[in-house]
C-alpha cells in the first residue's frame, strides 16, 4: 500500500487519516473477496438446485480453469478478454462433458456415491493440473491496470472494479435467466418436483446438463476473478473450499443467500486476519459452517424442508 | 431287534456348523465356526506367520502399512458402510491419534499401554462431538459437518506444531511393551497383525450383535427401525463413538510406527484414500475393507516399482505424488461407475462360478 504522508500536520491527524485509509482498503479487499466467494458458491448452488448433487470437485475445477485461462492468454494472439471469453466457452462445454461422462451414468445410485465420485474427480483434476502446470504461481492479467482514488484516501484498481462489475452483471443475468426465460422456468420446475416436471414433457436430463454447463461457466468466471485479484496456484483450492462454507451459510439451494453469506464470511475472515491471526482466519469459515450446521442446517435462505431429518 | 436304550449321542447326525440350535450358540464369537471360514482362516494365518521369515525388510514394511490401513478402513467401513453415516473427517481423526500420542508420549512420557487406551478415549469424545450433528442432520449435511470438523482439527494440529516450534513434525520414540522395544519391522509386524486380528474379530462380532443389527436397520429403513423400537439417535452416535475411537487408536499406532506426528500428512487426500479403500473393497463388508486396504496401500509401491523398473524419468518421476493420487481418483471413479459393490462382489461372483461349476446357473435361469 503506497502511503503519501504529508509532513507538517499534527500526528493525531495522521493517525486518523491512516485509519480511514486502511478501513477503506479493508472494505474493498473484503468486498472483492466476497465477490470471489459469491461466484464460486453460485457455481455450487446451481448444480445443487438442478440435480441435488454436491459437486465437491469444484475447487479443483476452479484451479484447472484458472490455469487454463493463464495458458490461453499466453497462447491466443488476441487481447486477454478474447482469450478469457474463449476459456469460459470451453468451461461451459467442460461442464456438459462432465455431466455426460460421469454424472449421468450415476443416475439411480445412492447420492453418497455421486458425492464421492465428485471428490475423486477433484483428485484427478488436481493431479492433472499439477502434471501439466507444475504448480507454478501465475497471475491472470487483463493487460493493463490503473488505480482510482476513493473517498477517505483508499484506492481501487481497475482489476478490482472489473471483477466487481462482472460479478454483479453475472448474478443479474443468472437471476433473470431463472426468472424470465422459458428454460429457466423449466429448471425451477425441475428443482421443485423432478418427477412431475418429467411427466409434463420437460427434458430433465438436458436441463441438468445445461445446469452443469452454466455452473462450470460461473465457476470459471470465479476462477478468473480469483486469479486476477490474487493468484493462480495450487493453494487456490483452499480458497475455493472456503466458498463451500459460504454455500452452507447461505443455504445449499439458495442463490440469494449466496451473496449475503459471501459478504458475511469474507468480512469475518478479513477481520480475523487483521485483528487476531491469519491462521485462525483460515479456519474461521469452517467454524461458522459448523455453527450454522448445528443451529440452522438449511442456512440463511435455504429451503427448510430440504433437510432430511431423523 | 435292538430293544435296549437308544444311545442318544450316536443317533444324532453330525451337526451342521451353519445350524444354530440355541441362543448361546448364536451369540458365541464367530471366527472358526464354518468349514469355509476355518479353511480360509487357517490358510491366512499360515501365510501371515510364514511371511516375515521369507520376505525382506521392505516387504515387511509394506505389510505393516497394509495392516494399519486395514484397521483404518475397517473403522471407516463400520461407519459408512454398515451404519450408513458419511464421514469426511477420517484423516483428521487419524491425525488426532498421532497428536494424542505426541502429547502423551513426548510431553508426558507415557508408555504405549497408557497411550493407546487414552487415544481410544479421545476418539470416543471426538466421536461424540462428530456424532452430535448426526442427531439433527443426515447423509449430506453430516458429511459436510465432519468436513468442517476436519478443517478445524487440522487448524488445531498446525497451531500445536507451530506453538511448540516443531516445524517438521514431532518425533516419537519407539514404544516399549514390557521390556520389549518395538524397534524393527518384524516385531512391529507381529504386534500390528495381532491388533488387526483383534479389531477385525471385534467388528465382525459387533456387527452381529444388537448395535450392529440396529445400524443396518437404520441404514436400510430409518423410520421402520425407529418404529420397531431402535433408539436411532443413540445408535448413530454410538456408531461414531466406536468407529472414531478405533480410528484414533490406529492413528496413534501409525504415529508410533512412523516415529513422527506431522499435520501435513493428514490432508483431505488421506480421507479420500480411505474412502477409496472402502469403495474399491466393498461397502459394509469386512473382507471388502481388507481387500480395499490391501490394493490401495500396495498401489503406490507397485507404481514406484514400475517407475524404477522401466526407468521412467521426467514429469512422472518428478511429480510421482500427483500421478499416484490421480490414479487413486481414476480407480475410485471406475469402481463407482462399473462395479459400485466393489471387489468383494467380484470375488463373490468368482466364488459362485466355481461353486456351481460346471453348471452355469445364469444360463439355467434364463432357459425356460
Amino acid at each position: 500500500m503506497v502511503k503519501t504522508i504529508k509532513m507538517g500536520r499534527n500526528s493525531f491527524h495522521l493517525v486518523v487519516e491512516d485509519q480511514m485509509r486502511s478501513t477503506m482498503q479493508f472494505l474493498i479487499s473484503a468486498i472483492v473477496l466476497s465477490s470471489v466467494y459469491a461466484l464460486l458458491a453460485a457455481g455450487f448452488v446451481i448444480i445443487r438446485k438442478s440435480s441435488r448433487v454436491l459437486n465437491f470437485g469444484y475447487a479443483s475445477i476452479a484451479m484447472l480453469l484458472g490455469y487454463l485461462t493463464v495458458t490461453m492468454i499466453n497462447l491466443v494472439p488476441a487481447p486477454p478478454f478474447v482469450s478469457i471469453a474463449l476459456t469460459l466457452i470451453l468451461s461451459f462445454i467442460f461442464g456438459l462433458a462432465l455431466y455426460g461422462l460421469l454424472i449421468r451414468p450415476m443416475v439411480g445410485q445412492p447420492f453418497f456415491s455421486t458425492m464421492i465420485l465428485t471428490v475423486a474427480l477433484g483428485i484427478v483434476l488436481d493431479a492433472i493440473t499439477t502434471l501439466i502446470w507444475r504448480g507454478n504461481m501465475e497471475t491472470i492479467s487483463f493487460g493493463w491496470q490503473s488505480y482510482f482514488p476513493l473517498l477517505g484516501g483508499g484506492r481501487i484498481s481497475s482489476t478490482e472494479m472489473i471483477s466487481l462489475s462482472t460479478t454483479i452483471v453475472l448474478f443479474m443475468f443468472i437471476f433473470g435467466f431463472y426468472r424470465f426465460t422459458k428454460i429457466g422456468q423449466q429448471m425451477r420446475a425441475t428443482t421443485e418436483n423432478t418427477l412431475l416436471a418429467a411427466q409434463r414433457g420437460i427434458n430433465i436430463y438436458l436441463l441438468t446438463a445445461l445446469a452443469w454447463g452454466i455452473s462450470i461457466f460461473v465457476t470459471g468466471t470465479g476462477a478468473v476473478v480469483l486469479g486476477s485479484n490474487y493468484s493462480v496456484s495450487l493453494t487456490m483450492g483452499v480458497l475455493a473450499t472456503k466458498a463451500f462454507a459460504v454455500t452452507v451459510l447461505g443455504g445449499l439451494d439458495s442463490l440469494n443467500g449466496t451473496i449475503l453469506a459471501a459478504m458475511i464470511i469474507a468480512f469475518v475472515e478479513m477481520a480475523t486476519n487483521y485483528y487476531v491471526s491469519p491462521k485462525l482466519a483460515d479456519a474461521m469459515p469452517f467454524i461458522i459452517m459448523l455453527i450454522v450446521l448445528l443451529a440452522r442446517p438449511w442456512g440463511l435462505f435455504g429451503t427448510k424442508e430440504e433437510i432430511p431429518r431423523v | 431287534m435292538f430293544r435296549g436304550k437308544p444311545n442318544k449321542g450316536s443317533i444324532r447326525a453330525p451337526k451342521s456348523p451353519y445350524l444354530k440350535t440355541s441362543y448361546s450358540e448364536d451369540l458365541s464369537m464367530r471366527a472358526f465356526d464354518t468349514p469355509f471360514r476355518k479353511k480360509w482362516m487357517m490358510i491366512g494365518i499360515f501365510i501371515l506367520t510364514i511371511f516375515p521369515f521369507v520376505a525382506n525388510d521392505y516387504l515387511i514394511h509394506i505389510a505393516n502399512m497394509i495392516a494399519i490401513a486395514s484397521m483404518g478402513a475397517l473403522a471407516l467401513n463400520l461407519l459408512c458402510g454398515n451404519a450408513g453415516l458419511l464421514s469426511l473427517g477420517h484423516a483428521a481423526f487419524l491425525g488426532s491419534g498421532a497428536f494424542t500420542t505426541a502429547i502423551m508420549a513426548v510431553k508426558f512420557g507415557m508408555p504405549i499401554w497408557v497411550v493407546l487406551p487414552t487415544a481410544a478415549f479421545v476418539g470416543a469424545i471426538l466421536g461424540l462431538v462428530a456424532g452430535l450433528p448426526a442427531l439433527r442432520l443426515e447423509s449430506l449435511y453430516l458429511g459436510i459437518s465432519t468436513l468442517a470438523l476436519h478443517y478445524i482439527l487440522l487448524f488445531a494440529f498446525a497451531e500445536y506444531q507451530y506453538l511448540g516450534n516443531y516445524s517438521y513434525g514431532i518425533s516419537i520414540k519407539e514404544p516399549q511393551i514390557g521390556g520389549f522395544i518395538l524397534s524393527n519391522n518384524i516385531s512391529w509386524y507381529f504386534f500390528l497383525y495381532l491388533m488387526l486380528l483383534a479389531v477385525a474379530l471385534f467388528i465382525t462380532n459387533l456387527l452381529r450383535s444388537r448395535p450392529g443389527r440396529a445400524w443396518i436397520a437404520i441404514r436400510n429403513r430409518k423410520i421402520a427401525a425407529e418404529v420397531i423400537g431402535i433408539n436411532v439417535g443413540y445408535y448413530k452416535v454410538l456408531a461414531f463413538v466406536v468407529s472414531t475411537s478405533i480410528t484414533v487408536m490406529v492413528g496413534s499406532l501409525y504415529a508410533y510406527y512412523t516415529n513422527v506426528a506431522s499435520d501435513a500428512e493428514y490432508s483431505f487426500l488421506l480421507t479420500a484414500r480411505y474412502l477409496a479403500m472402502i469403495i474399491v473393497g466393498g461397502l459394509g463388508s469386512i473382507l471388502g475393507s481388507l481387500m480395499g486396504a490391501f490394493l490401495i496401500t500396495l498401489l503406490p509401491y507397485v507404481l514406484m516399482y514400475f517407475v524404477d523398473f522401466f526407468k521412467v524419468s521426467g514429469v512422472v518421476k518428478e511429480y510421482f505424488f500427483a500421478v499416484q493420487s490421480g490414479l487413486f481418483g481414476i480407480i475410485i471413479i471406475l469402481f463407482l461407475l462399473v462395479e459400485p459393490l466393489g471387489m468383494v462382489e467380484i470375488w463373490r461372483r468368482i466364488r459362485d462360478y466355481f461353486l456351481l461349476w460346471p453348471y452355469d446357473y445364469k444360463s439355467l435361469a434364463t432357459k425356460k
